[in-house]
C-alpha cells in the first residue's frame, strides 16, 4: 500500500474494534517473548517505538513484545507497521492479539489517530441517544424503595432528576423531563452521572424501555416517581458532558 | 507432622502408608500479583478469589476486578476497552502472575465483571483441568446476569464457553466443583450458589445452579431452591450461598437465612447432599433437628449484617464452609454477623454431618469481615480474614492447632495498610469476599490490599511483580524505573490483588514417597498431587520377587512381574523411595505406616490396625535420614491377609489424603487370566498365584487427585 492512501473508514473500522493503537517494527517474525504462548508462524516480535492510544503499553515502549497475527506470515522483520490490537496476556512480557495493521507511513498522524480513538465511544453514545439536551438539573431526589426491603449491594439505588432543557440538539421533549439515575456506588453502577440541582449539563436521554430490563422498569414503577413528566436515563458515563462541550458535541453530531 | 503416605489395593481395599515426622516451622510466601508489565495499574482490583489445579498444583488462577486496561476504573469514564476480562494465571505455584484475557464482557461496558468465582474439576477436557467459573456478566451498565463458563486450559485467551445463565436480581456466584472417584466416574459436578431474585422478585432467593455432568458439551443445569423457611418481611435471602465438596460425593451449602427486615434477623443455615445431588431431591439430605425441616440451623436469628466497615461494606457475602478432607462429616462454618453492633466473625464445627453444631464459637474476631476458611490434608484449619484495627486495615490468617480446633494459633498478620488510601473508587472497597484454599498439607489464599509499597505494611520478604522502590516508596511503570507511576497517576495507590502461601512444613522436613521418574533429570518432587499424569507408567513403587530392590537403568527402578504360583514362587516384595526436596541440619527419622480404606467407596481412611478390613501388617519400618540425605530406599511392609483375598491386588501411592502426607499415586494391578486363581500366603510376604502388570490405566479410571 502507498502512503496516504489508507482509507479513513479502515483506520476507524480497526480502532473500534482494538483497544490499542500503536506504531512498531517488525524485529523477528516466527518468535515469541513468551513461554506459554510458542513461536509459530503467527507470531512475531515487534519493537514498540509510540503508543497511540492504550495506557497499559506505556511501560514497554522501546521494548519488545510478541504479536499474535491474524493471517500466518504477514509480517515482514524490519517492517515499520501500524497496528490495531487487543490484549491476550500481561506478564514479564506482552502478547497481544493483531486486529489488523497498516504500514506506519501515511496511516495519519499519531495525534489524528489517538482523537480519534478517543471519540469513538461518545459517538457511539451520540447515535443511540434518543435525545441530546442541554438542560439544568431544577431538582434532584432518590426515590422512596419499599420500606419492608433490606438493602442489596448492587440495587441502583434509584433517584430522579427533573432536567429543564434549553436547547435540544437531537429529538423532541416537554419543557420538563424527569431523568432516572442510580445513587449506588456498587462496582455496578459507580460510574453512571449522578447529576445534582442546579447543575447545567448537556445530557444524551434513552427512554427507559431501550435502556433498562423489564424488571428495573417494574422496580422503578412501584416508586413514587414524579406524574406527568416524560421518563429517560443517562446510565452510562459519557451520557452526561459539562455545558461547555456543548460545541463540541454538536460538531460530532453535524458529522 | 510431614507424612507420606502409600495405599495399597486389595480385593476393592485401599491401604495407606504414612510416614511421620516431628512439626516443622511454617514457611510464607507472599507475593503482589500484578505483572510487571501491568505496572501502570491504578484500578480498585479488589474482591478476590483463587483455584489450584487438583492435578498440577503449581497451575494456579486467581481473579479480581481487574479492567482490561489499567485505568479502566479511575479515568473518565470506566471503561472496558476490549471484550475480555482478565483473570491471574500462575503455573509457578503463586511466584510469578500473568493477566489472561478469557472471561466474557463487553467493550465499551463500565465493568470487567461482577463478582467472580472459580473452581478446578478433576477432569481433563483440553490442555489443563477444567476451571469453571461463575460471574455476573453485564451487557453493558446495569442489570447483571449470572453466568457459569469453563474453560479447557485457563491459561490461554481463548474466550471461556458459556454454559449457564439466570436474569432478574441475581447475585454472589460462588462455584464448587468435583469430580467424582466412583460411581458417576469421571463427570464433573459443578455447584454454584447464588441470590436468584433478591428484593422480592424470589421471596425465597437461596438457591443452587448445579450440572451432574458438566464436562460434556451442553451441560444441562438445574436449579435448586434451598431455603425451605420463610424470610419473613426480608423478602428475600442474604448473600451469599456458598457451595463444598468432597470427593466422596458429600455436598454442604452454606447461607444466610434471612428471617426478617426489622429487627434484621438471620439464621445461618447448611443444607447436605450425599452423592452429588444425583437423587430426586438434591441437596435435601440434611434435616434440622428442632423445626424437622431441610437445612440444618448453626445459630438462629442472629443480626444481619448490614452497614460498613471503614471503607468496606459488609454483609454481601461473609460466608465461607470448608470439609475436613479425611472426613466429610467434619465440616467447619465461618460467618460475619453484627455480635453487639459489631461485624464479627465466628467459626462453628460439626462432625456429624451438619446436624448438630457447636454451640459456642471456635474462634471469633470483633470488627473483622471476609473470613474465608479452608482445612488441610492435616485436619488443620485455616481461617483468612481481615480486620479494622484503628486506622488500619488487617489481613490475617490463622490456623487451629487441636484436632477439635478449639485452639488457635497467634495467627499471621499478612498485610497491616492504611484504611483511609486509597480512596475507595467504587464498592467494594476490598471486596466481599477473599479467599483461602487447602493444597494438600498447605494452605493458599488471596486478598486485597493496599499496594503502598512500604514493607512495614507487610508479612516480611514480600515480593512485589509490578516495578517498585522500596526504599523510596514509588512504584514505576517501566522496569528502568525511570517513568514513576505518580508522574501519570496521582492518586498512584491502589487496591491490589496479594497472593500467599503457608507451607506448614519446610523442604528440608518434607518427605513423600516419590512416585514416579522419567529420567534422570525427570522425577516426581513432591508436589500435592502428583504433577504426572502418567506417574503409574514409571512408578518409584515397584515389585521384585527376592528381597533386593534390583538394579536402576535412568534412575528408574526394575519392575518385575510378581511370581504367580505356591511357596516360594509366590513371594512378592514392593519397594518405594522415599525423598524430600533439601537437607536439614539434623538427622531425622521417617516411619512407615498404613493406612486402609475401600476404595471407590468414599470411605476415609483408617488406621490399618483398626480391624477394618481382614489384613494384617508387619511391624513399621523406620528410614533414617542422615542430615545430607535427600532420598532413601525402603522395603515396604508386608501384609498378610485372610485367603481368599487375591485376585485384585494394586499398590496405590496417593495425594492429599486425610492425615497423611501421600504425594502421589500408583497403580499396580493383577489381571487374571483363566480361573479364579488360589493364593497362599506367609506372615512376611504376600504371594499371589496372578500375574501383576502396570495397567495402562484402570478402567474407566483417571487420575486420583483431590483439592
Amino acid at each position: 500500500m502507498q502512503p496516504n492512501l489508507v482509507q479513513p473508514d479502515r483506520i476507524q473500522q480497526l480502532a473500534a474494534q482494538s483497544s490499542y493503537i500503536f506504531r512498531g517494527t517488525v524485529v523477528r517474525i516466527n518468535a515469541t517473548t513468551v513461554p506459554i504462548i510458542p513461536a509459530s508462524e503467527t507470531t512475531a516480535v515487534v519493537y514498540v517505538e509510540e503508543v497511540i492510544s492504550g495506557k497499559d503499553l506505556a511501560g514497554i515502549v522501546k521494548q519488545e513484545i510478541t504479536i499474535q497475527m491474524r493471517q500466518p506470515n504477514s509480517l515482514q522483520p524490519k517492517q515499520q507497521v501500524l497496528f490495531f490490537a487487543n490484549p491476550i496476556a500481561f506478564g514479564k512480557s506482552v502478547v497481544v492479539q493483531e486486529v489488523g495493521h497498516l504500514p506506519s507511513e501515511g496511516s495519519g498522524s499519531s495525534a489524528g489517530l489517538a482523537q480519534m480513538k478517543a471519540e469513538l465511544p461518545l459517538r457511539q453514545r451520540l447515535a443511540q441517544a434518543d435525545v441530546i439536551v442541554q438542560a439544568r438539573v431544577i431538582s434532584a431526589r432518590p426515590l422512596q424503595k419499599e420500606q419492608r426491603l433490606l438493602p442489596s449491594e448492587h440495587d441502583p439505588e434509584w433517584a430522579e432528576a427533573i432536567l429543564e432543557p434549553e436547547t435540544t440538539m437531537k429529538g423532541n421533549v416537554p419543557k420538563r423531563v424527569s431523568l432516572l439515575f442510580p445513587l449506588s456506588n456498587d462496582i455496578a453502577w459507580f460510574a453512571s452521572p449522578k447529576p445534582k440541582a442546579g447543575t447545567e449539563a448537556v445530557f444524551l436521554l434513552q427512554r427507559p424501555e431501550k435502556s433498562l430490563r423489564p424488571e428495573m422498569l417494574r422496580g422503578i414503577a412501584a416508586m413514587a416517581a414524579t406524574v406527568g413528566t416524560e421518563r429517560f436515563t443517562a446510565l452510562h458515563p459519557l451520557d452526561v458532558h459539562p455545558k461547555e462541550q456543548i460545541q463540541h458535541i454538536k460538531a460530532l453530531l453535524a458529522q | 507432622m510431614s507424612i507420606l503416605g502409600i495405599l495399597l489395593r486389595r480385593n476393592g481395599a485401599l491401604f495407606g502408608m504414612a510416614l511421620a515426622l516431628a512439626t516443622a516451622h511454617a514457611q510464607v510466601r507472599l507475593v503482589n500479583m500484578i505483572p510487571p508489565s501491568w505496572s501502570a495499574d491504578i484500578n480498585q482490583d479488589s474482591e478476590t478469589t483463587i483455584a489450584a489445579n487438583p492435578a498440577d498444583p503449581q497451575q494456579l488462577v486467581g481473579s479480581a476486578f481487574t479492567w482490561d486496561n489499567t485505568a479502566g476504573a479511575t479515568t473518565w469514564p470506566p471503561h472496558m476497552t476490549g471484550s475480555y476480562a482478565p483473570i491471574y494465571v500462575s503455573t509457578d505455584r503463586g511466584q510469578t502472575w500473568s493477566l489472561v484475557f478469557n472471561v466474557p464482557s463487553t467493550a465499551g461496558g463500565t465493568l470487567p465483571t461482577g463478582d467472580i468465582t472459580m473452581f478446578f474439576s478433576g477432569t481433563t477436557l483440553g490442555t489443563t483441568n477444567t476451571l469453571y467459573t461463575g460471574i455476573l456478566h453485564s451487557p453493558a451498565i446495569g442489570a447483571l446476569d449470572m453466568s457459569v463458563y469453563r474453560t479447557s486450559d485457563y491459561r490461554t485467551a481463548t474466550p471461556m464457553t458459556q454454559l449457564d445463565s439466570r436474569s432478574v436480581n441475581v447475585d454472589q456466584p460462588h462455584v464448587a466443583a468435583g469430580t467424582p472417584l466412583a460411581g458417576n466416574l469421571g463427570q464433573d459436578a459443578v455447584f454454584v450458589g447464588f441470590n436468584n431474585g433478591y428484593s422480592g422478585v424470589h421471596p425465597q432467593s437461596a438457591t443452587v445452579d448445579f450440572s451432574t455432568n458438566a464436562a460434556v458439551p451442553v451441560p444441562v443445569f438445574n436449579l435448586q431452591l434451598i431455603e425451605s423457611r420463610s424470610t419473613g418481611s426480608a423478602n428475600q435471602d442474604g448473600f451469599s450461598q456458598v457451595p463444598t465438596v468432597h470427593l466422596d460425593g458429600t455436598v454442604y451449602v452454606g447461607f444466610y437465612g434471612w428471617r426478617s427486615s426489622s429487627p434484621s434477623t438471620t439464621d445461618i443455615v447448611v443444607v447436605r447432599d450425599d452423592n452429588w445431588a444425583l437423587g430426586a431431591t438434591p441437596l435435601s439430605a440434611l434435616i434440622d433437628p428442632l423445626d424437622a425441616k431441610i437445612g440444618s440451623r448453626v445459630v438462629i436469628g442472629t443480626s444481619i449484617p448490614i452497614g460498613f466497615l471503614g471503607l468496606q461494606r459488609i454483609g454481601s457475602s461473609n460466608i465461607s464452609i470448608a470439609i475436613d478432607p479425611r472426613n466429610s462429616s467434619t465440616v467447619y462454618i465461618a460467618w460475619t454477623d453484627l455480635a453487639g453492633g459489631t461485624p464479627t466473625v465466628h467459626v462453628r464445627l460439626s462432625t456429624d454431618r451438619g446436624v448438630h453444631w457447636s454451640t459456642a464459637d471456635l474462634i471469633s474476631f470483633p470488627s473483622a469481615l471476609n473470613p474465608s476458611l479452608a482445612v488441610n490434608s492435616f485436619g488443620k484449619v485455616g481461617l483468612l480474614y481481615q480486620t479494622l484495627t484503628g486506622a488500619r486495615w488487617q489481613t490475617r490468617f490463622v490456623r487451629s492447632t487441636n484436632p477439635t480446633a478449639t485452639t488457635w494459633d497467634p495467627g499471621l498478620t499478612l498485610a497491616n495498610t492504611s484504611s483511609a488510601t486509597p480512596a475507595r473508587q467504587f464498592h467494594p472497597y476490598l471486596g466481599d469476599y477473599d479467599h483461602v484454599r487447602a493444597v494438600g498439607k498447605n494452605f493458599i489464599g488471596i486478598f486485597s490490599a493496599s499496594n503502598y509499597p512500604d514493607t512495614a505494611n507487610f508479612y516480611p520478604g514480600v515480593q512485589y511483580q509490578r516495578y517498585v522502590d522500596w526504599g523510596t516508596h514509588q512504584l514505576f511503570v517501566d522496569a528502568a524505573h525511570t517513568i514513576p507511576l505518580s508522574t501519570i497517576a496521582p492518586e498512584w495507590v491502589s487496591i491490589d490483588p496479594f497472593f500467599f502461601e503457608v507451607d506448614e512444613t519446610g523442604p528440608g522436613d518434607d518427605f513423600y514417597v516419590r512416585d514416579w521418574i522419567h529420567s534422570l533429570t525427570d522425577g516426581d518432587n513432591g508436589a500435592e498431587p502428583s504433577t504426572d499424569p502418567y506417574f503409574y507408567t514409571a512408578s518409584d513403587v515397584w515389585n521384585r520377587r527376592g528381597t533386593l530392590p534390583g538394579s536402576f537403568p535412568n534412575d528408574q527402578p526394575d519392575n518385575e512381574d510378581a511370581g504367580n504360583g505356591p511357596l516360594i514362587i509366590g513371594d512378592n516384595y514392593a519397594f518405594a523411595r522415599i525423598r524430600r526436596n533439601a537437607v536439614s541440619t539434623a538427622s531425622q527419622t521417617v516411619t512407615a505406616h498404613f493406612l486402609v480404606s475401600n476404595f471407590g467407596v468414599g470411605l476415609p481412611f483408617v488406621d490399618s490396625t483398626s480391624g477394618f478390613l481382614p489384613i494384617t501388617f508387619d511391624p513399621d519400618p523406620t528410614v533414617n535420614f542422615a542430615p545430607g540425605n535427600l532420598g532413601l530406599l525402603t522395603r515396604l511392609p508386608i501384609g498378610t491377609s485372610t485367603p481368599p483375598h487375591l485376585p485384585i491386588f494394586a499398590l496405590l501411592l496417593r495425594s492429599t489424603v486425610r492425615t497423611i502426607r501421600m504425594s502421589q499415586a500408583a497403580w499396580l494391578a493383577a489381571r487374571q487370566d483363566g480361573p479364579l486363581p488360589t493364593c497362599a500366603l506367609s506372615t512376611t510376604t504376600i504371594k499371589l498365584n496372578a500375574t501383576w502388570v502396570f495397567p495402562p490405566r484402570r478402567p474407566g479410571g483417571r487420575r486420583i487427585s483431590q483439592q
